[in-house]
């Protein structure tokens, strides 16, 4: 634990020890240079049309407003200078190059939605993830609001990823995807890659969805997520002391899937769920579902009927319930931003060494980001864990490490290494001599 | 030639199609435009710069419609004219106004429209690609890519809130119009300014005297540093949070910074106190912080004014739901009934 806490306050342990300072720094430059030695990454389309940015250890954009003439150059580019991340722009610019942005020229732009699992709070965050208090220094496994020991809120967190991890995150992918064909329509120019680290990327760069305003980005952005939601203005309007909606057959986007939702519920048989949802008795909502049949036949043709005095206030608490689950939690800030630059697909990150490999839809259902994306060899090296959770990686689980010396392949030890969880066992210097 | 019909419907929508034809017809030219057309315009650009009681608008509406084609011409005519006088005075606080006198003239006329084709017309005049509804129990479609064309200002024109299917809109009449009104909202604030190439003295003369008449209200805004000394206890929600997760050195996203930074600069706080509130940020760099604190007080070129509510919003920033649009108007709000409630103890 103690150890952790030094890593914590010097985060790259190869500045601060005479020769033993770029060991494993250059252990995984050779690692990353290998690889892009013998590939040829194919990505970005248009490549000379976009701006590009790259990272070095520890920091994901250290540099920015490059641009390539063509995919040769820029592959180039990652032979000879080896960053540890790449990223793009999803824009088109007419001097991607330029500065300040405005005079690069906005051309169009693709969209991107993120997806990430630290934003979706899965459950096994608390079996892998750690936390420390920047304030007294207690530390814990788990995720946090408020440190337990001091009650302070700034907090550290040491994140994890496992394969539950990316399975909730590929279930909000098949969500979205749902909204991108069925609601939005746009079927072509959809393009999957893993993040490299912990979720996904989808990129629309079909024509129709390139030239749409800063401000009609927002709009798709709020659907997918639910923002702005007006239930009056859907359809959902009390007349006569009762709550009508559109018939279920001539409902559309959030409107049918309010009411989908709401079929679910009343399916499901869960009195105890309905009560909560409607803030009402369990008395009141086991009679609900025991109607449900009768219930869903009247909401189907635009009424929903009385169950108590109450039925309105009932009825629109259920429905608000119901929606607030339905929307996605895609990373605004990418989705919105037209200057933000993401990670290169089938380039490698510099946090995980892992590939942000590109997937063809219908395979992700069984893609395993954690074994596909893995580029680097079995030769065992060894290493000092600071610390570690149990990780599966390549197909093989490892760990968990604490303070420990332990061989492992290759590619399991780049993904310690480039966490910050360990260090080349060659390089490692016990607290009390480093101190000295 | 036009018929009366082409006519009126061109002085009731001059910013369609069949308006710019109706000028082309009438040969139309900046050299010879008549002194009542040149009035009118500045009528148009005053009336817009002022908001009004929904009879007044109406009533405005209203007379335009009164009259001979020889008055209908004069409508159709005054609008380009108002974009260049607008264009000339080089002003852009006062397009979106412009903007919205169109937009709820666009309405008042479509909700006493009868005819269909007439409106569905009118948004093809606006290049949106609008027809019958295929669905019972809605008036019109709309392509999704054409209605993210329009301004999403208010929230039942939020996408979210649209009966959307395979990337089509389906509207009832009402939404139509109200649809139709937005696109117009747009198309007339995405038109300005306009070249300014050849305009004749005498329109840069009128633009001139208009804007001195227009910058006397400007004056009269307000100035938040009279408010006095800063009171964070008068900090809207949104900037109380983002200011104490600051100062508990919490990492603050950027939207989140920026809107602080401007905000403390609207409000008159030094630059080394907005410095200072940063200090705690995980990744301060004091050099970067005080270039961009300057940049954004304007100590560079352009000054930066903190995000409305509805931007929030969509930050995420948003954590409150305040009875006002922007956070400085909370602000002042709340600093100026401090004021009064001092006033008032002070001459008890």
């Amino acid at each position: 634990m103690v150890f952790g806490l030094f890593l914590k306050l010097f985060p790259h342990p190869w500045y601060g020890f005479g020769d033993h300072v770029v060991s494993d720094l250059d252990f995984l430059t050779e690692r990353f240079r290998s690889f892009y030695q013998k590939t040829n990454v194919s990505e970005p389309p248009g490549v000379e049309f976009r701006e590009f940015g790259y990272g070095i250890f520890g920091k994901k954009i250290s540099g920015r407003h490059l641009n390539f003439v063509s995919l040769a150059e820029f592959n180039s580019f990652l032979r000879s200078q080896v960053p540890f991340y790449v990223s793009y722009s999803p824009a088109f610019y007419q001097y991607p190059a330029n500065r300040p942005m405005a005079a690069k020229e906005l051309l169009h732009s693709d969209i991107v939605y993120e997806f990430d699992a630290d934003d979706l709070k899965t459950p096994c965050a608390q079996e892998h993830d750690f936390w420390e208090c920047k304030s007294c220094h207690a530390a814990g496994r788990g995720v946090v609001e408020a440190c337990s020991s001091c009650g302070g809120s700034s907090i550290a967190a040491d994140q994890w990823v496992c394969e539950n991890c990316l399975e909730t995150v590929k279930k909000q992918v098949f969500r979205l995807v749902d909204v991108i064909e069925n609601d939005f329509g746009f079927s072509d120019g959809l393009d999957f890659n893993f993040s490299g680290s912990k979720g996904f990327h989808i990129h629309l760069r079909g024509k129709s969805v390139q030239g749409l305003s800063a401000k009609a980005r927002v709009e798709l952005l709020d659907f997918v997520t639910g923002t702005n939601l007006d239930l009056q203005s859907l359809g959902f309007s009390e007349s006569n002391n009762a709550l009508r909606c559109t018939p279920f057959r001539s409902s559309h986007g959030w409107s049918k899937k309010i009411l989908e939702a709401l079929h679910e519920l009343l399916e499901s048989g869960d009195a105890s769920r309905l009560a909560v949802a409607g803030s009402v008795s369990i008395r009141t909502a086991n009679k609900v579902i025991e109607d449900k049949t009768a219930v869903w036949e009247s909401v189907q043709k635009g009424l929903f009927p009385t169950v108590s005095s109450k039925s309105v206030v009932f009825w629109k608490n259920v429905l608000e319930f119901v929606s607030s689950d339905l929307g996605l939690s895609v990373d605004r800030q990418t989705s919105m931003d037209q200057y933000k630059i993401i990670r290169v697909p089938e380039t490698l990150h510099g946090s995980t060494g892992l590939l942000a490999k590109k997937i063809i839809f219908n395979s992700l259902s069984s893609f395993n980001a954690l074994e596909e994306s893995v580029v680097f060899g079995n030769d065992p090296v060894k290493l000092f864990v600071s610390r570690a959770p149990k990780i599966r990686i390549g197909g093989e689980s490892f760990g968990p490490f604490e303070n420990q010396e332990t061989e492992l392949p290759e590619f399991a030890a780049v993904f310690l290494l480039c966490h910050g969880a360990a260090t080349l066992a060659e390089n490692h210097v016990p607290l009390k001599e480093a101190l000295r | 030639m036009f018929s009366i019909d082409e006519l009126r419907f061109a002085s009731k929508f001059p910013f369609s199609a069949t308006s710019r034809q109706v000028l082309k017809l009438n040969g139309f030219e900046l050299n010879r435009v008549p002194a009542q057309v040149l009035k009118k315009a500045v009528l148009l650009i005053v009336f817009a710069q002022k908001p009004h009681k929904k009879a007044e608008y109406e009533k405005f509406f209203s007379e335009r419609q009164i009259g001979s084609s020889d008055l209908l011409l004069t409508d159709v005519q005054a609008f380009p004219v108002a974009k260049i006088l607008l264009s000339a005075m080089n002003q852009p606080e006062f397009f979106d106004r412009f903007a919205d006198l169109f937009a709820r003239q666009t309405f008042f006329y479509l909700s006493l429209e009868s005819n269909k084709e007439t409106l569905l017309g009118l948004a093809n005049e606006m290049n949106s690609k609008a027809h019958p509804s295929s669905k019972q129990g809605f008036f019109a479609q709309v392509a999704l890519t054409d209605f993210l064309e329009a301004n999403f200002r208010e929230d039942f024109m939020k996408l979210v809130n649209q009966q959307l299917d395979s990337g089509t809109i389906f509207l009832n009449r009402n939404d139509f119009c109200r649809f139709l009104s937005e696109l117009s909202r747009e198309r007339v604030a995405s038109s300005l300014p306009v070249s300014l190439e050849n305009v004749p003295k005498n329109f840069v003369d009128v633009s001139r005297q208009l804007k001195e008449q227009l910058a006397f209200r400007k004056r009269q805004e307000f100035d938040f540093k009279s408010l006095g000394s800063v009171d964070q206890d008068a900090f809207p929600p949104c900037m109380a949070k983002i200011y104490s997760e600051l100062l508990a050195g919490q990492n603050v996203n950027h939207p989140g910074r920026f809107n602080l930074a401007t905000f403390l600069v609207a409000i008159g706080m030094p630059t080394d106190q907005i410095v200072d509130a940063f200090k705690g940020a995980p990744n301060f760099d004091e050099k970067v912080t005080r270039y961009q604190v300057e940049r954004i007080a304007g100590h560079g070129k352009a000054k930066y004014s903190p995000s409305s509510c509805a931007k929030m919003r969509e930050y995420e920033l948003c954590v409150a739901n305040c009875p006002v649009t922007h956070p400085l108007q909370f602000y002042r709000n709340q600093k100026q009934g401090a004021k009064t409630a001092d006033a008032q103890s002070a001459s008890e």
